[in-house]
């Protein structure tokens, strides 16, 4: 009986999305970091100019935009790259130059945990373990003021991942704004604003024990919206660490 | 008195443990059905029938991408977790506000999901291509994803986990296409599968001399979340059609263990016992649909007893220790296909009342005389209430050579046009199988909504036309509905924050929730520093 209800649902099947992904993974450049960074370069030379230096856009598109290029299979990225569309003009370059650039318009969208990445993981986890943990989790171990990283390779891209270490106000997630209240009650409470309409607030304390509170029963309440992640990093880590630290985080995932 | 509620909710610890979930429901809703028994009764007492005529709409979430939603959610402290197709979201349950979410973006399949369930502090749910998820209720972080079946086998998993005393029972569907059915149970911190128990046997093991060829592929899919007895560790499991849906002709016998209940110790995975309510079926009768686990006085003594509301559309009272069969009596004015039950449990059929080649009109219909849909039982009124669908369809049968995995089913089966079904609410005394009042639904006979009681004599259930709708559990009688604005496809539940009570349910595409009227009061904006 099951089978009648489903058929509508199968019918908008994920599978065929995961056949084009399985078959977009084949080109044997797509993933490898040599030749990623060998498309940076040539981006930042060509394409930075009307994309953005990181593909956010400019004069033109966006794409880092996934939807707005994602449909495509990677043969049909190569040849709008080298052909050109619209005003793009063509960029004919010989064929491993070409697929260098899609390798590197791959790896903007790609989860970290599908491109490969340089670095040591073990050294990069007992960094993570040296104090990144005491605000991060990570398989229900460490802390609850910023963002559980347990499957950060499957939800960030490599890019993004290095560029929320070295440049945390970038792009800060959403809920981890910190709140000291006092109720009508006369009860202190602080934590962090998982969410706040007018009329209830969502805290997180320190525990992780969640809380929803009526606006209705607050006295007064401060909110400190910068991040607590240290800004530093890029001059008290060196590039070996981040490059392993890095190398750890994109391994996080549900298998 | 709210004050110190409120100051309460406040030390409660976030751990959900084993303990806590034999308790539920009360402010909490912890498990699928409610409690382990599958009763489906509230302790909350501050919807009565006589204020329930004041319930307002308190919120609606918008689950993203939904599109016939199936599943009830759980309530953790003012925590719901509602799951959608290889989804799960944690909302606050007082606003309706979104927490986080996890969208499972591996999974290799889509289906219908039915449910979470929720231990320490993990939230669990299966993706559609059967991997259970563990995650981190207060945060959504993923502890793991452990694979328990293979689509390749033709199963797929819709069920909403049973949490207990440290492990995770999970259940497997499928069975219209061929696979053999299973339910296993996996440790609930690392994921480990502790045991596997088929619900069909290999061929050579006792039993499989009921069936003929096809048996590798035999179905009794195990997609409905069972009940169970803490007391005694047993698991009380449903069990689906055997394979092909309408045709039976290359497996004369009985196809053991389909469309059956079956009795299984929880740490082993050992079956007690089983009862099989519809042998060698050819209708797609699963036995989806609740096994109720209660204690009464039955002819002047104290018995365990299961209540069972079959596909088949008998309602049957068994001994819960043995398995032994006690009594049925029909929960349908149209059943057809059997003149009754006989001393021993077994269907008495009526000759003609297969499907065939031409097609048959046969009842009750192939959705059944009831499914998986929730039920209530009160101990108090002596009451079992469920959602029952009078409906006869057109049986045709193909006796083409199976296909596993073909979309095969041997079949079909349907309602002709101007011969639609009508759904009914019904309150039985399971004991004696008399009807005590029926609330008839208008609409398509297209619903899977359920219902929810509560003690003090409210049930709570979706109708056929998209209405939430409170019924006077004594009598029947209308109190009060809201309509949704979408089919209902799933049942309600009720909850408490704070001393509120809420009542929850999701139609097609959102979950929408409800309390009892009060004034709106102006809320100031309170002063907000920002630094």
């Amino acid at each position: 009986m099951q089978r009648i209800l489903l058929t509508t649902l199968l019918a908008a099947s994920l599978l065929a999305q995961h056949a084009k992904d399985d078959e977009a993974a084949k080109h044997p450049f797509m993933g490898d970091p040599l030749r990623i960074e060998a498309g940076r370069k040539a981006y930042l030379g060509g394409c930075a100019g009307c994309h953005g230096p990181e593909g956010g856009g400019g004069r033109g598109p966006s794409i880092i935009d996934r939807a707005a290029w994602h449909p495509m299979t990677d043969d049909n990225l190569y040849a709008t790259i080298q052909k050109g569309v619209g005003i793009m003009p063509a960029a004919n370059l010989p064929t491993d130059g070409g697929w260098e650039l899609v390798a590197f318009v791959r790896s903007l969208t790609s989860p970290a945990v599908d491109v490969k990445a340089p670095g040591d993981p073990a050294l990069g986890e007992s960094l993570f373990n040296a104090g990144c943990n005491n605000c991060h989790r990570i398989g229900g171990k460490g802390g609850f003021a910023g963002p559980d990283l347990s499957n950060i390779g499957r939800t960030s891209t490599l890019p993004k991942l290095r560029r929320s270490i070295l440049d945390p106000d970038y792009e800060r997630t959403p809920g981890f704004h910190r709140a000291s209240l006092t109720l009508r009650t006369g009860d202190k409470l602080s934590g962090l604003v998982k969410d706040r309409t007018n009329y209830n607030l969502q805290l997180q304390l320190k525990d992780g024990s969640l809380r929803s509170i009526p606006v209705n029963t607050i006295e007064s309440l401060e909110i400190t919206e910068s991040t607590t992640m240290p800004r530093d990093y890029a001059t008290i880590l060196s590039k070996d660490d981040i490059t392993n630290l890095v190398g750890f985080l994109r391994q996080q995932g549900a298998k | 008195m709210r004050l110190s509620l409120f100051l309460l909710a406040a030390t409660l610890i976030a751990q959900v443990s084993y303990e806590d979930i034999t308790k539920s429901p009360n402010q909490n809703w912890l498990t699928y059905a409610g409690d382990y028994k599958g009763q489906g009764l509230s302790p909350l007492t501050q919807i009565t029938p006589e204020n329930a005529q004041n319930l307002t709409p308190k919120w609606t979430f918008n689950v993203p991408n939904a599109k016939g939603l199936r599943a009830r959610p759980i309530v953790a402290d003012g925590v719901m977790y509602y799951t959608n197709t290889n989804a799960i979201y944690a909302l606050d349950a007082r606003s309706g506000r979104r927490i986080w979410q996890y969208v499972d973006t591996l999974s290799k399949k889509e289906s219908v999901n039915r449910g979470a369930a929720i231990l320490g502090n993990q939230v669990y749910f299966v993706t559609a291509d059967c991997h259970l998820v563990s995650l981190d209720r207060r945060t959504g972080g993923v502890a793991w994803r452990k694979q328990y079946g293979n689509i390749k086998d033709g199963v797929f998993c819709t069920s909403a986990p049973v949490a207990i005393n440290g492990k995770i029972i999970v259940g497997t569907a499928g069975g219209d296409e061929g696979m053999r059915g299973y339910l296993a149970a996996l440790d609930a911190t690392t994921g480990v599968e502790l045991w596997r128990t088929y619900t069909i046997p290999a061929r050579g093991e006792p039993g499989s001399e009921t069936w003929g060829n096809f048996i590798e592929y035999g179905g009794g899919g195990t997609w409905l979340s069972g009940t169970y007895e803490a007391e005694t560790n047993t698991l009380y499991w449903t069990t689906g059609n055997p394979w092909p849906d309408f045709y039976g002709g290359d497996r004369k016998g009985d196809n053991l263990y389909s469309c059956s209940l079956l009795a299984l110790d929880a740490n082993t995975g050992k079956m007690k016992w089983y009862f099989q309510f519809t042998p060698g079926d050819w209708h797609d009768w699963d036995a989806q649909s609740w096994p109720v686990l209660a204690d009464v006085q039955y002819e002047g003594k104290p018995r365990k007893v299961i209540f069972h509301a079959n596909r088949n559309g008998f309602l049957y009272l068994l001994d819960r220790v043995t398995g032994k069969y006690l009594r049925a009596s029909k929960l349908l004015d149209n059943l057809d296909w059997a003149s009754g039950i006989d001393p021993k449990g077994r269907p008495i059929p009526v000759p003609g009342k297969n499907p065939t080649p031409e097609g048959n009109r046969i009842c009750p219909g192939v959705r059944g005389a009831t499914n998986w849909m929730s039920q209530s039982w009160n101990p108090a009124t002596g009451l079992l209430s469920v959602i029952v669908l009078e409906q006869c369809d057109v049986y045709t049968s193909s006796s083409k050579t199976p296909e596993p995995g073909k979309n095969f089913a041997g079949g079909g089966a349907g309602p002709r046009p101007n011969d639609a079904g009508k759904f009914y609410m019904r309150s039985f005394d399971p004991l004696t199988g008399e009807r005590k009042w029926q609330y008839p639904m208008t609409g398509k006979a297209e619903m899977w909504a359920g219902l929810t009681g509560t003690v003090t004599g409210v049930l709570f259930a979706g109708d056929d036309d998209g209405h939430l709708i409170a019924v006077d559990a004594k009598s029947g009688k209308h109190l009060w509905h809201y309509q949704t604005g979408d089919s209902i496809t799933a049942s309600p539940i009720t909850f408490a924050i704070d001393g509120k009570q809420y009542v929850s349910i999701a139609n097609a595409t959102s979950i929408l929730t409800f309390g009892l009227f009060e004034p709106v009061k102006s809320i100031p904006v309170p002063p907000i520093q920002i630094r």
